[in-house]
């Protein structure tokens, strides 16, 4: 058994060095190489969304080269209120850097106080509304408030569920800076 | 296995299975260290268990109470206790906090250097109860195995990560001298970042 098991790992060493190096052959000859997944090490996955208006907004065509602080958010919840004017108070300082996307969860939220939330808290960012939870669905977001980072290149690179303080907010905004040089 | 972004409601709680496999890993880590420490060191082992479970402790209430430490500022608001928690180098600092009690309380205690090598296996141990409940996707991969996510095929990189460090805990039971203490810790570290090494293409 003791030879039998130095074969073993040498073989299994072998098998992977073996993956590896046809992973790395797929990827060249153009394999795909990113999935939208809603986790952080991946591409953040699309959506089109209404804001209050009316007006469609896409993502990440709309926000091609920037990073995206996209927060997920429902009137009645109190986390949300308790993050959110922190959330403006760091839209406003990363202003031209970083744009601040909030999605209301419409499905389990009511129009005029989703507004009224806004107007409360002078949120000064594009807000859309998830009214078919569509969304939160693809981006599996169970509860609210539940944030993602992305950076320059679209790929999540954090994801919080829960409130945020300006600190982890700062701490999150400057890696996908940083992380997209 | 389950979905690492999967979660269930407990009335106004939402519990991720992340942190299911979680607390489960960390029981069954703790079951097989004392079950070990029976036999190894059965007079301090009580002694062990209850500094460990204290440790625990620490690290749990560092990262509970890691916001309000950056910004004291919070605390004024006391509803903040249960909205935050965690947040930049939170895990790092319990860790930290959670292996200085228990350093502190080694070097006091004076226990033997051999039980390095009992909290290092059954660390590993509850590591590879981790891996084995929660999905890890990995890269779209050219194999008809893996992960489907979407019709896509993904790699299923904590089954890789399991089936390397099995293969390398199979060989150090037949290869690694027991009576050296230390070994089997340093062969485990040797043995983590190869496997590190050889899924990272994935």
């Amino acid at each position: 058994m003791k030879r039998v098991s130095f074969f073993l790992l040498i073989a299994t060493l072998i098998v992977f060095i073996w993956l590896g190096n046809k992973q790395r052959m797929y990827e060249q000859t153009g394999g795909l190489t990113q999935m939208a997944i809603p986790d952080v090490g991946f591409e953040a996955p699309q959506f089109e969304l209404m804001t209050s208006e009316g007006e469609s907004f896409s993502f990440p065509e709309e926000t091609e080269g920037e990073a995206v602080f996209l927060n997920f958010w429902a009137s009645w919840c109190p986390p949300c209120r308790a993050e959110t004017p922190d959330m403006v108070e760091i839209a406003k300082l990363y202003e031209g850097k970083v744009t601040f996307i909030g999605v209301n969860t419409a499905y389990q939220d009511r129009l005029e106080p989703a507004l009224e939330f806004i107007e409360q808290f002078q949120v000064p960012y594009l807000n859309v509304f998830d009214e078919k939870g569509k969304v939160s669905h693809t981006y599996q977001v169970s509860a609210t408030p539940t944030s993602f980072v992305v950076d320059k290149k679209g790929k999540i690179v954090y994801r919080k569920l829960g409130g945020m303080t300006r600190q982890e907010m700062i701490h999150a905004i400057e890696k996908a800076l940083g992380g997209s040089d | 296995m389950f979905d690492p972004l999967k979660s269930i409601s407990l009335g106004p709680f939402q519990l991720y299975f992340q942190i299911i496999a979680i607390i489960i890993a960390i029981i069954l880590a703790f079951l097989v260290l004392t079950n070990r420490l029976k036999r190894i060191v059965p007079v301090e082992r009580e002694s062990i268990s209850n500094h460990l479970q204290t440790s625990l402790i620490i690290a749990i209430v560092l990262y509970k109470f890691w916001p309000f430490i950056l910004s004291p500022g919070l605390i004024k608001t006391p509803s903040n206790l249960i909205f935050y928690s965690g947040g930049p180098y939170a895990l790092v600092v319990a860790l930290i906090g959670a292996g200085i009690w228990f350093g502190f309380k080694w070097w006091k205690q004076k226990w033997s250097f051999a039980l390095l090598d009992e909290l290092s296996l059954s660390m590993l141990f509850g590591w590879i109860t981790y891996l084995m409940m929660i999905k890890q996707y990995g890269k779209p991969s050219p194999f008809s195995f893996g992960w489907d996510k979407e019709g896509v095929m993904l790699h299923p990189v904590n089954l890789y990560e399991v089936i390397i460090l099995a293969m390398f805990a199979i060989f150090a039971f037949y290869w690694v001298e027991r009576s050296r203490k230390g070994a089997r810790t340093v062969y485990f570290i040797i043995a983590i970042i190869l496997t590190q090494t050889l899924i990272a293409p994935f």
